[in-house]
Protein backbone atom coordinates (compact mmCIF):
# COMPACT_ATOMS: atom_id res chain seq x y z
CA UNK A 1 0.00 0.00 0.00
CA UNK A 2 1.64 2.63 -1.25
CA UNK A 3 -0.71 5.41 -1.94
CA UNK A 4 -0.99 8.13 0.84
CA UNK A 5 -5.21 8.22 0.61
CA UNK A 6 -5.05 4.49 1.08
CA UNK A 7 -2.49 4.90 3.47
CA UNK A 8 -4.67 7.60 5.41
CA UNK A 9 -8.01 5.58 4.54
CA UNK A 10 -6.37 2.21 5.82
CA UNK A 11 -5.58 3.79 9.37
CA UNK A 12 -9.16 5.21 9.39
CA UNK A 13 -10.67 1.89 9.32
CA UNK A 14 -8.39 0.36 11.86
CA UNK A 15 -9.31 3.30 13.86
CA UNK A 16 -13.07 2.26 13.31
CA UNK A 17 -12.71 -1.44 14.27
CA UNK A 18 -10.68 -0.67 17.38
CA UNK A 19 -13.20 2.15 18.53
CA UNK A 20 -16.33 -0.23 17.79
CA UNK A 21 -14.79 -3.04 19.47
CA UNK A 22 -14.84 -1.12 22.96
CA UNK A 23 -17.81 0.87 21.95
CA UNK A 24 -20.18 -2.66 21.68
CA UNK A 25 -19.19 -3.80 25.06
CA UNK A 26 -19.32 -0.54 26.86
CA UNK A 27 -23.10 0.52 25.71
CA UNK A 28 -24.25 -3.16 26.58
CA UNK A 29 -22.76 -2.53 29.98
CA UNK A 30 -24.46 0.09 30.30
CA UNK A 31 -27.55 -0.33 29.01
CA UNK A 32 -27.91 -3.77 30.30
CA UNK A 33 -29.37 -2.92 34.46
CA UNK A 34 -31.88 -1.49 32.11
CA UNK A 35 -32.96 -4.90 30.65
CA UNK A 36 -32.68 -6.53 33.82
CA UNK A 37 -34.85 -4.18 36.07
CA UNK A 38 -37.70 -4.50 33.12
CA UNK A 39 -37.28 -8.18 33.48
CA UNK A 40 -37.66 -8.39 37.04
CA UNK A 41 -40.72 -6.33 36.94
CA UNK A 42 -42.59 -8.88 34.69
CA UNK A 43 -40.77 -11.41 37.59
CA UNK A 44 -42.85 -9.60 39.89
CA UNK A 45 -45.59 -10.45 38.84
CA UNK A 46 -45.20 -14.33 38.67
CA UNK A 47 -48.00 -16.24 40.04
CA UNK A 48 -47.91 -18.92 42.78
CA UNK A 49 -49.29 -21.14 40.12
CA UNK A 50 -45.95 -20.24 37.48
CA UNK A 51 -43.44 -20.57 40.14
CA UNK A 52 -43.74 -24.47 39.15
CA UNK A 53 -43.30 -23.82 35.78
CA UNK A 54 -40.59 -21.51 35.22
CA UNK A 55 -39.50 -22.54 32.26
CA UNK A 56 -43.26 -21.76 30.74
CA UNK A 57 -43.03 -18.40 32.46
CA UNK A 58 -39.86 -17.69 30.89
CA UNK A 59 -40.30 -18.26 27.28
CA UNK A 60 -43.65 -16.76 27.47
CA UNK A 61 -42.97 -12.93 29.36
CA UNK A 62 -39.01 -13.09 29.96
CA UNK A 63 -38.29 -14.21 25.98
CA UNK A 64 -40.34 -12.03 24.02
CA UNK A 65 -38.52 -8.66 26.44
CA UNK A 66 -35.06 -10.11 26.11
CA UNK A 67 -35.55 -10.72 22.28
CA UNK A 68 -36.79 -7.05 21.49
CA UNK A 69 -34.64 -5.56 24.14
CA UNK A 70 -31.39 -7.35 22.02
CA UNK A 71 -33.07 -6.43 18.15
CA UNK A 72 -33.44 -2.99 19.90
CA UNK A 73 -29.62 -2.49 20.95
CA UNK A 74 -28.06 -4.24 18.66
CA UNK A 75 -29.88 -2.27 15.77
CA UNK A 76 -29.03 0.97 17.74
CA UNK A 77 -25.22 0.43 18.54
CA UNK A 78 -24.72 -0.98 14.41
CA UNK A 79 -26.69 2.33 13.24
CA UNK A 80 -24.56 4.27 15.26
CA UNK A 81 -21.25 2.51 14.11
CA UNK A 82 -22.53 2.78 10.73
CA UNK A 83 -22.28 6.29 10.72
CA UNK A 84 -19.52 6.30 11.63
CA UNK A 85 -18.48 4.73 9.18
CA UNK A 86 -20.02 6.66 6.14
CA UNK A 87 -17.32 9.04 6.18
CA UNK A 88 -14.63 6.35 5.43
CA UNK A 89 -17.30 4.68 3.04
CA UNK A 90 -17.40 8.10 0.95
CA UNK A 91 -13.94 8.79 0.98
CA UNK A 92 -13.52 4.97 -0.97
CA UNK A 93 -16.02 6.13 -3.52
CA UNK A 94 -14.51 9.53 -3.91
CA UNK A 95 -11.02 7.62 -4.22
CA UNK A 96 -12.02 5.28 -6.83
CA UNK A 97 -13.59 7.42 -8.57
CA UNK A 98 -10.53 9.67 -8.66
CA UNK A 99 -8.41 6.50 -9.80
CA UNK A 100 -10.93 5.99 -12.38
CA UNK A 101 -10.87 9.74 -13.81
CA UNK A 102 -7.14 9.89 -13.26
CA UNK A 103 -7.03 6.59 -15.50
CA UNK A 104 -9.22 7.51 -18.49
CA UNK A 105 -8.46 11.04 -18.56
CA UNK A 106 -4.34 10.40 -18.42
CA UNK A 107 -1.82 7.86 -17.47
CA UNK A 108 1.14 9.49 -17.78
CA UNK A 109 3.47 9.81 -14.52
CA UNK A 110 2.86 13.40 -14.20
CA UNK A 111 -0.88 13.76 -13.30
CA UNK A 112 0.68 10.88 -10.45
CA UNK A 113 1.99 14.15 -9.25
CA UNK A 114 -0.62 16.41 -9.47
CA UNK A 115 -3.18 14.21 -7.52
CA UNK A 116 -0.76 14.09 -4.56
CA UNK A 117 0.38 10.44 -5.19
CA UNK A 118 3.43 11.19 -3.71
CA UNK A 119 5.74 9.10 -6.19
CA UNK A 120 6.35 8.11 -9.61
CA UNK A 121 6.65 4.49 -8.40
CA UNK A 122 3.57 4.40 -6.87
CA UNK A 123 1.81 5.43 -9.95
CA UNK A 124 3.33 2.98 -11.97
CA UNK A 125 2.27 0.32 -9.21
CA UNK A 126 -1.15 1.38 -9.47
CA UNK A 127 -1.34 1.53 -13.30
CA UNK A 128 0.20 -2.12 -13.10
CA UNK A 129 -3.03 -3.45 -11.08
CA UNK A 130 -5.61 -5.00 -13.52
CA UNK A 131 -8.78 -5.05 -11.11
CA UNK A 132 -8.37 -0.76 -10.98
CA UNK A 133 -9.90 -0.87 -14.13
CA UNK A 134 -13.23 -2.85 -13.59
CA UNK A 135 -13.88 -0.39 -10.55
CA UNK A 136 -16.79 2.09 -10.81
CA UNK A 137 -17.76 4.27 -8.25
CA UNK A 138 -20.98 2.50 -7.07
CA UNK A 139 -19.10 -0.55 -6.00
CA UNK A 140 -17.62 1.59 -3.14
CA UNK A 141 -21.41 1.37 -1.41
CA UNK A 142 -20.57 -2.50 -0.60
CA UNK A 143 -19.52 -1.77 3.01
CA UNK A 144 -22.89 -0.48 4.03
CA UNK A 145 -24.57 -3.45 3.73
CA UNK A 146 -22.18 -5.07 6.18
CA UNK A 147 -23.32 -3.97 9.54
CA UNK A 148 -27.12 -4.49 9.34
CA UNK A 149 -28.64 -6.68 11.92
CA UNK A 150 -30.72 -9.08 10.23
CA UNK A 151 -27.75 -11.64 9.92
CA UNK A 152 -26.81 -11.81 13.11
CA UNK A 153 -28.27 -14.77 15.23
CA UNK A 154 -28.83 -14.25 18.31
CA UNK A 155 -27.84 -16.11 21.16
CA UNK A 156 -31.22 -17.48 23.03
CA UNK A 157 -30.49 -16.29 26.83
CA UNK A 158 -33.69 -17.30 28.64
CA UNK A 159 -34.39 -21.21 28.09
CA UNK A 160 -35.87 -23.48 30.15
CA UNK A 161 -32.16 -24.81 31.91
CA UNK A 162 -32.03 -20.97 32.61
CA UNK A 163 -33.93 -20.85 35.14
CA UNK A 164 -34.34 -22.56 38.14
CA UNK A 165 -36.34 -25.89 38.30
CA UNK A 166 -39.78 -26.93 39.70
CA UNK A 167 -39.48 -26.00 43.68
CA UNK A 168 -40.73 -28.19 46.64
CA UNK A 169 -44.21 -27.69 47.73
CA UNK A 170 -44.56 -26.29 51.29
CA UNK A 171 -47.42 -26.14 53.94
CA UNK A 172 -50.30 -23.73 53.43
CA UNK A 173 -49.21 -20.67 55.61
CA UNK A 174 -45.69 -20.73 54.19
CA UNK A 175 -47.17 -20.08 50.59
CA UNK A 176 -46.21 -16.63 50.92
CA UNK A 177 -42.63 -16.82 51.74
CA UNK A 178 -42.01 -19.58 49.63
CA UNK A 179 -43.14 -17.27 46.39
CA UNK A 180 -40.95 -14.76 47.81
CA UNK A 181 -38.02 -16.81 47.91
CA UNK A 182 -39.26 -18.60 44.41
CA UNK A 183 -39.42 -14.81 43.24
CA UNK A 184 -35.90 -13.77 44.02
CA UNK A 185 -34.15 -16.91 43.16
CA UNK A 186 -35.89 -16.35 39.81
CA UNK A 187 -34.24 -13.46 39.87
CA UNK A 188 -30.87 -13.96 40.45
CA UNK A 189 -30.67 -17.28 38.15
CA UNK A 190 -32.02 -14.70 35.14
CA UNK A 191 -29.78 -12.06 35.87
CA UNK A 192 -27.00 -14.16 35.73
CA UNK A 193 -27.67 -16.08 32.49
CA UNK A 194 -28.81 -12.54 30.83
CA UNK A 195 -25.51 -11.23 31.82
CA UNK A 196 -23.48 -13.73 30.32
CA UNK A 197 -25.74 -14.37 27.73
CA UNK A 198 -25.32 -10.86 26.57
CA UNK A 199 -21.52 -9.75 27.80
CA UNK A 200 -19.96 -13.64 28.36
CA UNK A 201 -16.58 -14.26 26.78
CA UNK A 202 -17.25 -18.20 26.44
CA UNK A 203 -16.36 -19.28 22.93
CA UNK A 204 -18.50 -22.31 23.28
CA UNK A 205 -21.22 -19.88 23.78
CA UNK A 206 -21.09 -17.16 21.62
CA UNK A 207 -22.48 -13.68 23.30
CA UNK A 208 -24.47 -11.05 21.91
CA UNK A 209 -21.21 -8.30 22.74
CA UNK A 210 -19.19 -11.44 20.70
CA UNK A 211 -21.51 -11.52 17.99
CA UNK A 212 -21.81 -7.70 17.53
CA UNK A 213 -18.00 -7.67 17.70
CA UNK A 214 -17.91 -10.14 15.25
CA UNK A 215 -19.56 -8.40 12.85
CA UNK A 216 -17.45 -5.18 13.51
CA UNK A 217 -14.73 -7.46 12.64
CA UNK A 218 -16.18 -8.46 9.41
CA UNK A 219 -16.87 -5.26 8.41
CA UNK A 220 -13.25 -3.67 8.82
CA UNK A 221 -11.49 -6.93 7.30
CA UNK A 222 -13.98 -6.21 4.36
CA UNK A 223 -12.97 -2.90 4.22
CA UNK A 224 -9.10 -3.25 4.49
CA UNK A 225 -9.41 -5.97 0.99
CA UNK A 226 -10.97 -3.48 -0.76
CA UNK A 227 -8.14 -1.15 -0.26
CA UNK A 228 -5.84 -3.97 -0.99
CA UNK A 229 -8.12 -4.36 -4.63
CA UNK A 230 -7.71 -0.77 -5.52
CA UNK B 1 24.14 19.97 -1.25
CA UNK B 2 20.71 19.67 0.52
CA UNK B 3 20.88 22.86 2.58
CA UNK B 4 18.90 24.21 0.20
CA UNK B 5 15.75 22.37 1.06
CA UNK B 6 15.05 24.46 4.31
CA UNK B 7 14.58 23.08 7.41
CA UNK B 8 11.41 24.53 9.11
CA UNK B 9 10.79 24.01 12.89
CA UNK B 10 6.71 22.44 13.27
CA UNK B 11 5.46 25.54 14.64
CA UNK B 12 5.50 27.02 11.18
CA UNK B 13 3.08 24.44 10.08
CA UNK B 14 0.89 25.03 13.29
CA UNK B 15 -1.66 27.61 11.64
CA UNK B 16 -2.53 24.92 8.76
CA UNK B 17 -2.52 22.15 11.05
CA UNK B 18 -5.29 23.95 13.41
CA UNK B 19 -7.05 25.02 10.55
CA UNK B 20 -7.00 21.52 8.81
CA UNK B 21 -6.03 22.82 5.74
CA UNK B 22 -2.79 20.73 6.27
CA UNK B 23 -2.72 17.35 7.51
CA UNK B 24 -0.20 15.21 8.81
CA UNK B 25 -0.35 11.52 8.02
CA UNK B 26 2.90 9.33 9.16
CA UNK B 27 5.91 11.52 8.95
CA UNK B 28 4.86 13.43 5.64
CA UNK B 29 2.33 16.81 5.74
CA UNK B 30 0.34 17.21 2.84
CA UNK B 31 -2.19 19.79 1.44
CA UNK B 32 -5.97 18.77 2.28
CA UNK B 33 -7.46 20.35 -0.43
CA UNK B 34 -4.54 19.69 -3.19
CA UNK B 35 -2.92 16.66 -1.55
CA UNK B 36 0.27 17.52 -2.92
CA UNK B 37 2.84 16.51 0.47
CA UNK B 38 4.76 20.14 1.22
CA UNK B 39 6.62 18.97 3.66
CA UNK B 40 7.90 15.49 4.92
CA UNK B 41 8.75 15.58 8.99
CA UNK B 42 12.54 14.29 9.83
CA UNK B 43 14.11 13.63 13.11
CA UNK B 44 17.64 15.02 14.09
CA UNK B 45 19.98 13.58 16.31
CA UNK B 46 18.92 15.45 18.89
CA UNK B 47 15.61 14.53 18.87
CA UNK B 48 16.77 10.82 19.08
CA UNK B 49 18.67 11.73 22.58
CA UNK B 50 15.53 13.35 23.90
CA UNK B 51 13.55 10.02 23.05
CA UNK B 52 16.83 8.32 24.26
CA UNK B 53 16.53 10.03 27.82
CA UNK B 54 12.97 8.91 28.80
CA UNK B 55 12.65 6.14 31.40
CA UNK B 56 9.27 5.16 30.80
CA UNK B 57 7.47 3.42 28.03
CA UNK B 58 7.57 5.26 24.76
CA UNK B 59 4.21 4.32 24.40
CA UNK B 60 3.49 6.73 27.11
CA UNK B 61 1.03 9.06 25.94
CA UNK B 62 3.08 12.58 25.00
CA UNK B 63 3.31 14.13 28.26
CA UNK B 64 6.95 16.10 28.94
CA UNK B 65 6.34 16.00 32.56
CA UNK B 66 5.54 12.81 33.09
CA UNK B 67 8.50 11.46 31.87
CA UNK B 68 11.26 10.85 33.83
CA UNK B 69 14.09 13.12 32.07
CA UNK B 70 17.43 14.77 33.23
CA UNK B 71 16.44 18.39 33.56
CA UNK B 72 19.45 20.04 31.41
CA UNK B 73 17.06 18.47 28.84
CA UNK B 74 13.56 19.08 30.39
CA UNK B 75 13.03 22.53 28.50
CA UNK B 76 14.17 20.41 24.93
CA UNK B 77 11.90 17.95 26.04
CA UNK B 78 9.21 19.75 26.50
CA UNK B 79 9.56 21.19 23.14
CA UNK B 80 9.94 18.37 21.30
CA UNK B 81 6.72 16.94 22.99
CA UNK B 82 4.79 20.34 22.28
CA UNK B 83 5.48 20.12 18.63
CA UNK B 84 4.99 16.11 18.53
CA UNK B 85 1.28 17.02 19.73
CA UNK B 86 0.79 19.96 17.99
CA UNK B 87 1.23 17.60 14.78
CA UNK B 88 -1.36 15.25 16.56
CA UNK B 89 1.36 12.28 17.29
CA UNK B 90 -0.25 10.19 20.26
CA UNK B 91 2.91 9.41 22.05
CA UNK B 92 6.66 9.28 21.58
CA UNK B 93 6.84 5.51 20.50
CA UNK B 94 7.14 7.07 16.87
CA UNK B 95 10.02 7.88 17.77
CA UNK B 96 11.18 4.43 17.98
CA UNK B 97 10.76 3.94 14.31
CA UNK B 98 12.36 7.30 13.24
CA UNK B 99 10.17 10.20 11.97
CA UNK B 100 11.39 10.28 8.92
CA UNK B 101 14.50 8.04 8.32
CA UNK B 102 16.46 7.69 11.66
CA UNK B 103 19.84 8.85 12.63
CA UNK B 104 19.76 7.38 15.53
CA UNK B 105 23.43 5.72 15.39
CA UNK B 106 24.51 2.51 16.01
CA UNK B 107 26.20 3.14 19.29
CA UNK B 108 23.10 4.63 20.99
CA UNK B 109 20.96 1.62 19.12
CA UNK B 110 23.48 -0.87 20.37
CA UNK B 111 23.33 0.74 24.06
CA UNK B 112 19.41 0.68 24.30
CA UNK B 113 19.59 -3.18 23.06
CA UNK B 114 21.71 -3.68 26.55
CA UNK B 115 19.02 -1.80 28.15
CA UNK B 116 16.51 -4.32 26.94
CA UNK B 117 18.23 -6.97 27.49
CA UNK B 118 18.75 -6.14 30.93
CA UNK B 119 15.01 -5.43 31.46
CA UNK B 120 13.82 -8.97 30.18
CA UNK B 121 16.66 -10.41 32.62
CA UNK B 122 14.84 -8.69 35.25
CA UNK B 123 11.31 -9.77 33.70
CA UNK B 124 12.54 -13.34 33.58
CA UNK B 125 12.91 -13.52 36.99
CA UNK B 126 9.41 -12.82 37.48
CA UNK B 127 7.85 -15.14 34.95
CA UNK B 128 10.54 -17.41 34.20
CA UNK B 129 7.47 -20.34 35.11
CA UNK B 130 5.40 -19.05 32.10
CA UNK B 131 8.47 -19.47 30.09
CA UNK B 132 10.50 -22.57 27.82
CA UNK B 133 14.26 -22.54 29.06
CA UNK B 134 14.93 -22.60 25.73
CA UNK B 135 12.65 -19.98 24.75
CA UNK B 136 14.54 -17.15 26.91
CA UNK B 137 17.94 -18.65 25.38
CA UNK B 138 16.66 -18.23 21.88
CA UNK B 139 15.91 -14.33 22.87
CA UNK B 140 19.34 -13.93 24.90
CA UNK B 141 21.00 -15.07 21.65
CA UNK B 142 19.38 -13.07 19.09
CA UNK B 143 19.48 -10.12 21.43
CA UNK B 144 23.64 -10.04 21.84
CA UNK B 145 23.88 -11.11 18.18
CA UNK B 146 21.90 -7.48 17.30
CA UNK B 147 24.13 -5.69 19.60
CA UNK B 148 26.81 -7.62 18.00
CA UNK B 149 26.06 -6.84 14.22
CA UNK B 150 25.78 -3.43 15.51
CA UNK B 151 28.73 -2.76 17.65
CA UNK B 152 30.34 -4.01 14.26
CA UNK B 153 28.64 -1.22 12.38
CA UNK B 154 29.79 1.35 15.07
CA UNK B 155 33.41 0.06 14.48
CA UNK B 156 33.11 0.93 10.45
CA UNK B 157 33.40 4.72 10.85
CA UNK B 158 37.04 3.91 11.29
CA UNK B 159 37.36 3.00 7.79
CA UNK B 160 38.35 5.21 4.93
CA UNK B 161 35.90 2.69 2.18
CA UNK B 162 33.03 1.38 4.88
CA UNK B 163 30.68 0.43 2.10
CA UNK B 164 31.39 -3.13 1.79
CA UNK B 165 30.85 -3.74 6.02
CA UNK B 166 27.74 -1.75 5.95
CA UNK B 167 25.77 -3.60 2.97
CA UNK B 168 27.28 -6.82 5.02
CA UNK B 169 25.75 -5.59 8.47
CA UNK B 170 22.26 -4.41 7.22
CA UNK B 171 22.19 -7.85 5.51
CA UNK B 172 22.74 -9.76 8.92
CA UNK B 173 20.65 -7.29 10.24
CA UNK B 174 17.56 -8.43 8.19
CA UNK B 175 18.43 -11.90 8.93
CA UNK B 176 18.25 -11.50 12.98
CA UNK B 177 14.78 -9.32 12.75
CA UNK B 178 13.21 -12.37 12.10
CA UNK B 179 13.98 -14.23 14.95
CA UNK B 180 12.50 -10.85 17.09
CA UNK B 181 9.80 -10.80 14.81
CA UNK B 182 9.06 -14.38 15.67
CA UNK B 183 9.62 -13.36 19.44
CA UNK B 184 6.65 -11.15 19.23
CA UNK B 185 4.67 -13.09 17.08
CA UNK B 186 4.96 -16.17 19.93
CA UNK B 187 3.71 -13.43 22.25
CA UNK B 188 0.71 -12.21 20.30
CA UNK B 189 -0.05 -15.94 20.24
CA UNK B 190 -0.55 -16.90 23.94
CA UNK B 191 -3.96 -16.24 25.67
CA UNK B 192 -2.35 -13.73 28.02
CA UNK B 193 -0.45 -10.27 27.50
CA UNK B 194 2.64 -8.77 29.12
CA UNK B 195 2.62 -5.71 28.45
CA UNK B 196 6.38 -4.69 29.15
CA UNK B 197 7.75 -7.78 27.20
CA UNK B 198 5.93 -7.19 24.13
CA UNK B 199 6.83 -3.22 24.50
CA UNK B 200 10.82 -4.24 25.11
CA UNK B 201 11.01 -7.10 22.15
CA UNK B 202 8.91 -4.24 19.71
CA UNK B 203 11.14 -1.52 20.90
CA UNK B 204 14.38 -4.08 19.53
CA UNK B 205 12.61 -4.74 16.56
CA UNK B 206 12.03 -1.21 15.82
CA UNK B 207 15.38 0.02 16.44
CA UNK B 208 16.98 -3.07 14.17
CA UNK B 209 14.95 -2.19 11.32
CA UNK B 210 16.14 1.67 11.94
CA UNK B 211 19.66 0.96 12.18
CA UNK B 212 19.39 -1.23 8.82
CA UNK B 213 17.63 1.51 6.77
CA UNK B 214 20.27 4.26 8.23
CA UNK B 215 23.63 1.69 7.17
CA UNK B 216 21.71 1.51 3.74
CA UNK B 217 21.72 5.28 3.54
CA UNK B 218 25.18 5.35 5.08
CA UNK B 219 26.10 3.65 2.28
CA UNK B 220 24.79 5.32 -0.21
CA UNK B 221 22.36 2.46 -1.60
CA UNK B 222 19.21 4.19 -2.16
CA UNK B 223 17.15 1.57 -3.76
CA UNK B 224 18.12 -1.19 -0.72
CA UNK B 225 17.18 1.53 1.64
CA UNK B 226 13.96 2.05 -0.13
CA UNK B 227 13.43 -1.76 -0.98
CA UNK B 228 13.66 -2.51 2.80
CA UNK B 229 11.88 0.04 3.93
CA UNK B 230 9.04 -0.54 2.43
CA UNK B 231 9.17 -3.91 3.60
CA UNK B 232 9.69 -3.07 7.29
CA UNK B 233 6.39 -1.61 6.68
CA UNK B 234 4.35 -4.28 5.28
CA UNK B 235 5.68 -6.41 8.13
CA UNK B 236 4.86 -3.73 10.65
CA UNK B 237 1.30 -3.66 8.91
CA UNK B 238 1.15 -7.90 9.16
CA UNK B 239 2.32 -7.69 13.15
CA UNK B 240 0.15 -4.76 14.27
CA UNK B 241 -2.80 -4.13 12.00
CA UNK B 242 -4.59 -7.02 13.86
CA UNK B 243 -3.91 -6.22 17.20
CA UNK B 244 -6.75 -3.56 19.01
CA UNK B 245 -6.74 -2.26 22.53
CA UNK B 246 -10.00 -4.51 23.07
CA UNK B 247 -8.40 -7.66 22.66
CA UNK B 248 -4.78 -6.94 24.66
CA UNK B 249 -6.76 -5.36 27.63
CA UNK B 250 -8.86 -9.32 27.77
CA UNK B 251 -5.22 -10.74 27.15
CA UNK B 252 -4.09 -8.58 29.99
CA UNK B 253 -7.17 -8.99 32.31
CA UNK B 254 -6.87 -12.75 32.18
CA UNK B 255 -2.73 -12.25 33.05
CA UNK B 256 -3.70 -10.16 35.53
CA UNK B 257 -6.94 -11.38 37.24
CA UNK B 258 -5.12 -12.84 40.51
CA UNK B 259 -3.36 -9.64 40.93
CA UNK B 260 -3.58 -6.89 44.03
CA UNK B 261 -3.22 -4.23 41.01
CA UNK B 262 -6.81 -5.18 39.46
CA UNK B 263 -8.20 -4.87 42.62
CA UNK B 264 -6.14 -1.47 43.17
CA UNK B 265 -7.86 0.20 40.36
CA UNK B 266 -3.81 0.08 38.80
CA UNK B 267 -5.44 -2.35 36.50
CA UNK B 268 -7.88 0.32 34.86
CA UNK B 269 -4.90 2.63 33.97
CA UNK B 270 -2.44 0.23 32.71
CA UNK B 271 -5.60 -0.25 30.15
CA UNK B 272 -5.50 2.93 29.16
CA UNK B 273 -2.25 2.56 28.80
CA UNK B 274 -2.73 -0.61 25.92
CA UNK B 275 -5.19 2.07 24.28
CA UNK B 276 -2.00 4.61 24.28
CA UNK B 277 0.36 1.37 22.74
CA UNK B 278 -1.77 0.75 20.30
CA UNK B 279 -2.31 3.94 18.91
CA UNK B 280 1.54 4.47 19.15
CA UNK B 281 1.87 1.39 16.87
CA UNK B 282 -0.39 2.85 14.49
CA UNK B 283 2.07 5.63 14.61
CA UNK B 284 4.91 3.68 14.20
CA UNK B 285 3.32 1.23 11.10
CA UNK B 286 2.04 4.95 9.34
CA UNK B 287 5.46 6.73 10.04
CA UNK B 288 7.03 3.10 8.39
CA UNK B 289 4.76 3.63 5.45
CA UNK B 290 5.49 6.96 4.44
CA UNK B 291 9.11 6.12 5.16
CA UNK B 292 9.99 4.56 1.37
CA UNK B 293 8.38 8.32 0.18
CA UNK B 294 10.91 10.37 1.88
CA UNK B 295 13.94 8.02 0.47
CA UNK B 296 12.36 8.17 -3.21
CA UNK B 297 12.86 11.72 -2.77
CA UNK B 298 16.02 12.13 -1.57
CA UNK B 299 17.42 9.72 -4.53
CA UNK B 300 15.14 11.09 -7.08
CA UNK B 301 16.86 15.05 -6.09
CA UNK B 302 20.60 13.36 -5.95
CA UNK B 303 21.16 13.98 -1.75
CA UNK B 304 24.14 11.87 -0.31
CA UNK B 305 22.96 9.48 1.87
CA UNK B 306 25.82 9.76 4.26
CA UNK B 307 25.53 13.76 3.93
CA UNK B 308 21.68 13.67 4.76
CA UNK B 309 22.42 11.30 7.70
CA UNK B 310 25.51 13.92 8.73
CA UNK B 311 23.46 17.32 8.71
CA UNK B 312 21.09 15.80 10.92
CA UNK B 313 23.73 14.70 13.33
CA UNK B 314 24.96 18.00 13.37
CA UNK B 315 21.30 19.65 14.15
CA UNK B 316 21.84 20.54 17.63
CA UNK B 317 18.83 23.19 17.99
CA UNK B 318 15.77 21.69 16.58
CA UNK B 319 14.52 17.84 17.84
CA UNK B 320 12.18 17.25 14.67
CA UNK B 321 12.43 19.56 11.14
CA UNK B 322 10.72 19.67 7.99
CA UNK B 323 11.91 19.31 4.87
CA UNK B 324 10.45 21.30 2.13
CA UNK B 325 11.72 19.86 -1.62
CA UNK B 326 9.79 21.60 -4.10
CA UNK B 327 11.79 24.11 -6.03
Amino acid sequence: MRDMDLMRLRRQILDWRDKWLTQVPATLEKDLPGLIALLEVQINHISFKETFRTKNFAEKHLQPTYKCWVNRESEQIMRLAEKDLESINQSILEYKASVNEWIAADTSLRNVTELGLATTTTGVALLGIPAVATLSAKSAGFGLGLLGVTVVSWPIAIGGAAVIGTIAVLGGSRLSTFKDKAIRELKDSVGETIKSTVLGDSPEKPSVKAALQNHIRSAATAYLEELHRV
Amino acid sequence: MFEKYIFQVPAEFQYGIATKSLERFGSIIKDTQTGKIVAHLQETSLGQQLVGSLTGSPFSALDATSSLVANAQLARLKKMVEGLQMLQYANLGVGLAGIGVSVVGFAVVSKKLSSINQSLEKLSRKIDQKFAELYLNQLYRDLHSLHGVLEGIEATKRLSAPKAELLAAASRLSELRSGIRGHIEYQLQQNTFDEQLFTQLTTALLLSDNARVEAYLLADEYDSAHYNSVSIADSYSELFDELTPYDLSQKRAIRHQDLRERVSGEYANKTAGINNLVTGLRDVTDAAMTKPILIEQLDALGISGPEYIRSLKDETEEPVVLLRFES
